[in-house]
């Protein structure tokens, strides 16, 4: 006889998963609380002193407990079928295990934590001078965006008209600030073009270089928003004797821009972000303060305050970049 | 005729040729539109069809020939060709509407921005040609809430609004479901009695019977055969027609 395909009746396993039997018990209740049991175990008896002498078995056992609860835990993260609260139990429980870990063997002065990073009393009169700073990082950021946007406007619409020789320039001015990283252009505007008589100043010469610098970037992500706009719009709108420059502000402009706007807040933040950048040349932004007090007070505790205003600044911008995608997500 | 008597010709094609790249789309075509004539262009895909069309304003750039509007060489660099496309009007096959406007400001954009004129004026106007293609209850209504018949209808009222000589259409019903190719055959019969000159490439043979009133037939790049609709859906003369009609018809 030869062999047929088996049909749902005559193999009503047909569609069953075929995975080894481990996998059964291996996902199953008991080893898991079994597993966690010995995890504990392990973790309370065998792990060595913290003060030992560091041996390679010291770093092994230390190795081998961390690959047993990634193991563990993976074992059930990789379950679809467990309930997610459970499973974000679980994670929970590894992180807490890993910074346990650090905790104990990194050798961290953990006592010093509080009077060195935190030493918020060393802070007064100092916070004055941190909001100077992140002024001036927030109006950097705050022309260089603007300048930016105009750049790249400006380039992208001229790479519209598609024109050979014009062309050749854009796309040199991008493939330059593009390949360049941002501190090298700071440096070579601040330190460099002095010796040609061209004096920008530390602030002018951070603006300067982060709006050609970004301008790059933003003059790609206009592009990429006009080429999103259907060239039979183009085409509608020229064969109504519309001028090219019309059609880019009637009717290319108002379909790209809600495309381009999540992309361009992107480029602000790194834009913010790259403003301590500027500390290298000497302005006076929210960085180059932080470390001139941070000289003053011989404490860090003004780097980590920096630190925790940059973040503060920082996430609820990402927050609304978030937002903006999903609104033009929705909107198509 | 008298070639000198361009009185009444619109459009005169000479030796038009189309590169793209190393393929010969446009080998060489001649032809006159005169006023008020429908032209119906057919042949099989691929054969140059919307590319003769989209020359014929420069939305495709000729490789060389020359064409004639209204006894203009459009292909001379003196000639501004946004003028010559206020009076070119053109429908598309995919609709083409600005996604962003609505069908009124769809209409009234070019109007107002080419031809200046005011916004009572347009807006008149604008009025007007929704009556004309029977949609005056969706001026402000957005593209993507209309069918798409209603879509090309809208086109064709946003050409219209130019109050152009000529309309061009290119496969305006391509893109419609079965049921709504009626409604804008049914416009562009009234445009065609109502004395437009039109070029439209279709393969609607119900419309080219009863409004063109001569086929061009282009096959390879070439201009097979012309003449009047009976004669050459009965009556074909070359193979390539003979062929391409048994197909579809």
């Amino acid at each position: 006889m030869t062999e047929s395909i088996p049909t749902l009746r005559s193999d009503p396993n047909k569609f069953l998963r075929r995975t080894p039997i481990w996998f059964t018990w291996v996902r199953h209740w008991n080893f898991i609380i079994v597993t966690f049991i010995l995890l504990l175990a392990y973790g309370i008896f065998l792990l060595p002193d913290p003060g030992a002498d560091p041996t390679p078995a010291y770093y092994l056992n230390l190795f081998l407990f961390i690959l047993f609860t990634l193991a563990w835990s993976a074992n059930i993260l990789a379950e679809r079928d467990k309930r997610e609260l459970f499973q974000g139990v679980v994670a929970f429980v590894m992180i807490g295990i890993l910074c346990w870990l650090f905790y104990l063997y990194s050798g961290t002065e953990w006592d010093k934590l509080a009077d060195q990073f935190f030493a918020w009393d060393r802070m007064t009169g100092y916070w004055g001078i941190l909001w100077g700073g992140l002024k001036v990082s927030l109006m950097l950021a705050a022309f260089s965006g603007v300048f930016s946007i105009l750049v790249g406007l400006i380039v992208a619409i001229l790479r519209f008209y598609n024109h050979p020789t014009i062309n050749i320039f854009l796309i040199a001015y991008i493939d330059v600030f593009r390949s360049m990283p941002m501190i090298v252009i700071m440096v070579v505007l601040f330190f460099a073009l002095p010796y040609l008589g061209i004096n920008l100043g530390s602030i002018m010469a951070t603006i300067v270089a982060l709006s050609l610098g970004y301008g790059a970037y933003a003059s790609e992500a206009f592009r990429a928003g006009f080429e999103a706009v259907h060239t039979g719009q183009i085409e509608a709108s020229r064969s109504l004797g519309i001028s090219r420059w019309q059609t880019i502000r009637m009717i290319v402009l108002p379909q790209a821009i809600p495309i381009v706007i999540p992309t361009l807040t992107g480029i602000i933040i790194s834009m913010f972000k790259d403003t301590a950048i500027a500390a290298v040349v000497a302005a006076p932004e929210l960085l180059k303060r932080a470390r001139e007090l941070y000289t003053q007070s011989t404490s860090p505790t003004p780097l980590i305050a920096a630190a925790i205003i940059y973040l503060l600044v920082i996430i609820p911008m990402i927050r609304i970049v978030n937002m903006l995608e999903k609104r033009t997500k929705g909107a198509k | 005729m008298n070639t000198f008597d361009t009185k009444d010709v619109m459009i005169e094609v000479i030796d038009l040729h189309k590169y793209f790249k190393d393929l010969h789309v446009l080998k060489g075509i001649n032809t006159k539109i005169t006023r008020s004539e429908v032209v119906a262009v057919m042949g099989p895909s691929g054969g140059g069809k919307s590319t003769f069309l989209r020359c014929l304003n420069r939305l495709e750039e000729p490789s060389s020939g020359h064409i004639f509007v209204e006894g203009v060489d459009i292909m001379s660099p003196y000639i501004d060709i946004n003028k010559v496309r206020t009076e070119i009007g053109m429908v598309f096959q995919s609709f083409n509407l600005f996604p962003h406007l609505t069908a009124l400001q769809n209409i009234k954009l070019a109007p107002m921005n080419v031809r200046k004129i005011s916004d009572e004026e347009a807006t008149d106007r604008g009025y007007k040609l929704l009556d004309k293609v029977g949609l005056r209850e969706k001026a402000n209504v957005y593209p993507e809430q209309l069918s798409g018949g209603q879509q090309q209808r809208i086109a064709i009222a946003r050409a219209l609004a130019m109050q152009p000589q000529i309309m061009f259409f290119d496969e305006p019903t391509s893109a419609l479901d079965p049921e709504m190719i009626g409604e804008v055959l049914e416009v562009m019969e009234n445009m065609a009695t109502e004395g437009m000159t039109m070029v439209v490439v279709s393969h609607e043979m119900g419309f080219i019977r009863e409004a063109a009133s001569r086929v061009l037939f282009l096959a390879d790049g070439l201009l097979v055969e012309e003449g009047a609709p009976e004669e050459i859906f009965n009556n074909p003369q070359h193979n390539r027609t003979k062929d391409f009609l048994s197909k579809i018809l």
